[in-house]
């Protein structure tokens, strides 16, 4: 969930609380306000009216209007309510709308003359309906402007967070394209990460310069190790290589130790063999190969032809049809080990007398040959060392090198099997 | 023929050193870029066979200087690293072959010979053998005045058997020198013998002595005996 969401949600399960909360309580003070402005308005009315019963001889019931009832009351109980006031919210019946409406009502008990029982209840209503109205008219308008500034505001802020953000986006970004490069001569600086002039977003991005640093120097420390290991390893083998073609030289040599010689350097080729694929995959890995226009046409043809001699000793049919001039951008010697290694492994495992047949177009690399089913799960066909055990000599890391190349290139290589046909596809990606 | 070869390593040195001697060549050493600049300021080499990781520098430096001062040696770089940017350097600088550790001696040898036969006498020299005569530049080969068509294959053989007579060469010296990187294919089974097989049945059907012989099935001996 994107932070500004969370943002969001969390902004709105704080704010809505509030807003209901904040609306209810205003209309509560609004209500409130207004009963008491009314119930003095009634208070205030009630005492024009006591001033005016005052005046001897006058009939009370004569001051009765709209609002005001005033009703000669015989009740002896009434007497205990003297000169107090009771307010109530009732309905009335109101003749101009023809309908009850709600109204404040203040019941007061008069005396008749000064001294004597009281002998007049005074009911004023004040009708309620518009100061009802009015009430809501200001409930919804105020809860109406909360919530067009709380969106105004969510909306503002959404957009600030965003101009906020974007240098951390900006670092995602570069972190996603980010690859080691191991010669940062071609200008590319080892610290690509900007400073940003937010603290935190300088924090970030010195952290990963300084992660940058540190890969950069670990990398190129184990390439240098990669480096020593090819030549601190070839060089003895070689040795042992020249010693033993020195001693193949010495005379006399009975069979039993010409045979030991040889299956000694047979051994050596092996280690030599297996030495290369290892340091090619490891180099492979580093990414230490620069790429050109590559013309796969030309190559695969020459690759073909090399093998065909192969091909013919196995008994096998060499078939193979191309489109010219297709072009990749791949290091020519990547390239050169990825088809050749698929040559050879269709040479090396072939039914004889069947034929091999090879294509390529402008959007694959395809090799099809008859063998024996896997002796293994296919899952397991491009992994390192898992070979064939009727083929010992083999090193098992030729076509754990072609999926590594393919990797590297984007490019991927689907192996089937179908009636007897083993068909490796390298899908030529168009660049 | 004299030959200088710059290498550091000294058990390198002692398998290369009496190999090149035993061959008629005197082998001057080197160690390092410095040394064997100065020692080929002093002396005109025939060869130079020079490894790239050096002590003091790489031996492309040794190269650069060489041809800078238009020495008429042959040069064969010799490499740890099978790096193609390397070996394309070393030939767009003037050195005449690029070989990649480990290698067979018989190869080297090889090697040599075809450069320094390039380099005397710009190639215009026919290889004899006893009965054979090899022509390097348009690689025909007569035997008894009779052309004899060999396979592109099988005249590298013969170039390969040619320059290491009287020598137990195995099968996959045999192999990497013609084949190259895909001799992987070409040492196993009895692929190479099929080739080695035609070369000696073209060669005695002009009746050429039979000068090859197998040696217990580790590699074949090229004799004159």
């Amino acid at each position: 969930m994107p932070l500004l969401r969370k943002w969001l949600i969390y902004l709105l399960l704080v704010a809505i609380p509030v807003a209901v909360g904040g609306v209810w309580l205003l209309q509560r003070l609004i209500r409130n306000d207004i009963r008491a402005e009314v119930d003095e308005q009634l208070h205030t009315d009630l005492l024009l009216l006591q001033e005016q019963a005052i005046k001897p001889g006058l009939d009370l019931r004569s001051l009765s209007n709209l609002r005001t009832t005033i009703t000669p009351q015989t009740d002896a109980a009434a007497s205990n309510a003297l000169g107090t006031a009771t307010f109530t919210d009732t309905l009335a019946y109101d003749p101009r709308e023809q309908e009850f409406e709600p109204v404040r009502r203040l019941t007061a008990m008069l005396p008749a003359t000064p001294g004597t029982l009281p002998r007049y209840r005074v009911t004023i209503n004040q009708p309620m309906g518009e100061l009802n109205e009015i009430m809501q008219l200001l409930s919804v308008s105020v809860t109406v402007t909360f919530v067009v500034l709380l969106g105004l505001l969510l909306l503002l802020n959404g957009w600030l967070l965003r101009q906020l953000w974007q240098p951390f986006y900006q670092l995602t970004n570069q972190l996603r394209s980010y690859r080691l490069d191991p010669k940062p001569a071609s200008g590319t600086p080892m610290a690509p990460f900007a400073n940003s002039n937010v603290a935190e977003f300088n924090q970030l991005s010195q952290a990963l310069n300084e992660m940058s640093r540190n890969l950069h120097s670990q990398f190129m420390a184990q390439r240098q190790f990669t480096d020593n290991a090819a030549h601190e390893m070839q060089t003895p083998l070689t040795i042992t290589g020249h010693e033993l073609d020195r001693l193949l030289g010495t005379e006399p040599l009975s069979p039993e130790q010409i045979e030991t010689i040889g299956r000694a350097q047979a051994g050596i080729e092996r280690l030599v063999r297996l030495n290369k694929s290892l340091l090619l995959l490891t180099r492979i890995d580093s990414h230490l190969f620069t790429d050109e226009p590559l013309d796969l046409s030309a190559l695969t043809e020459r690759l073909v032809t090399v093998y065909a001699d192969f091909a013919e000793h196995h008994k096998l049919g060499w078939q193979y049809t191309a489109a010219p001039g297709v072009i990749m951008n791949m290091n020519p010697f990547l390239a050169e080990v990825l088809f050749s290694n698929l040559l050879q492994n269709a040479v090396r495992h072939s039914t004889p007398q069947t034929t091999v047949a090879i294509t390529l177009s402008a959007e694959a690399f395809q090799i099809q040959n008859t063998a024996p089913p896997l002796p293994f799960q296919a899952d397991q066909l491009f992994e390192r060392f898992v070979k064939n055990p009727a083929q010992p000599e083999s090193t098992g890391l030729g076509l754990a090198l072609v999926q590594q190349i393919a990797q590297l290139y984007g490019l991927e290589v689907v192996y089937s099997y179908a009636n007897g046909q083993h068909s490796f596809r390298v899908a030529l990606a168009k660049q | 023929m004299k030959l200088l070869l710059i290498e550091d390593d000294p058990l390198l040195r002692n398998t290369m050193q009496p190999y090149l001697e035993a061959e008629g060549y005197t082998v001057t050493i080197a160690i390092t870029v410095r040394q064997a600049l100065t020692t080929a300021y002093d002396h005109d080499y025939d060869c130079v066979v020079v490894d790239i990781g050096l002590p003091d520098g790489s031996g492309l430096d040794v190269v650069r200087q060489l041809k800078k001062e238009q020495s008429g040696a042959g040069i064969i770089i010799v490499s740890a690293k099978d790096s193609l940017s390397d070996k394309l350097t070393g030939l767009e600088l003037g050195a005449d072959d690029y070989l990649t550790k480990p290698f067979h001696l018989p190869e080297l040898n090889a090697r040599i010979k075809s450069v320094l036969r390039r380099r005397l006498f710009a190639g215009h020299t026919l290889i004899q053998f006893a009965a054979i005569s090899i022509d390097p530049l348009t690689h025909q080969v007569m035997v008894g005045g009779q052309v004899v068509l060999l396979t592109e294959k099988e005249y590298q053989l013969l170039l390969f058997f040619v320059a290491n007579p009287n020598r137990l060469l195995t099968k996959s010296a045999i192999a990497e020198y013609v084949w190259g990187d895909h001799m992987e294919l070409a040492n196993s089974h009895d692929f190479l013998y099929t080739h080695i097989k035609n070369l000696r049945r073209k060669l005695l059907d002009k009746g050429c002595p039979d000068y090859l012989k197998t040696r217990y099935g580790v590699g074949y001996l090229f004799s004159e005996k």
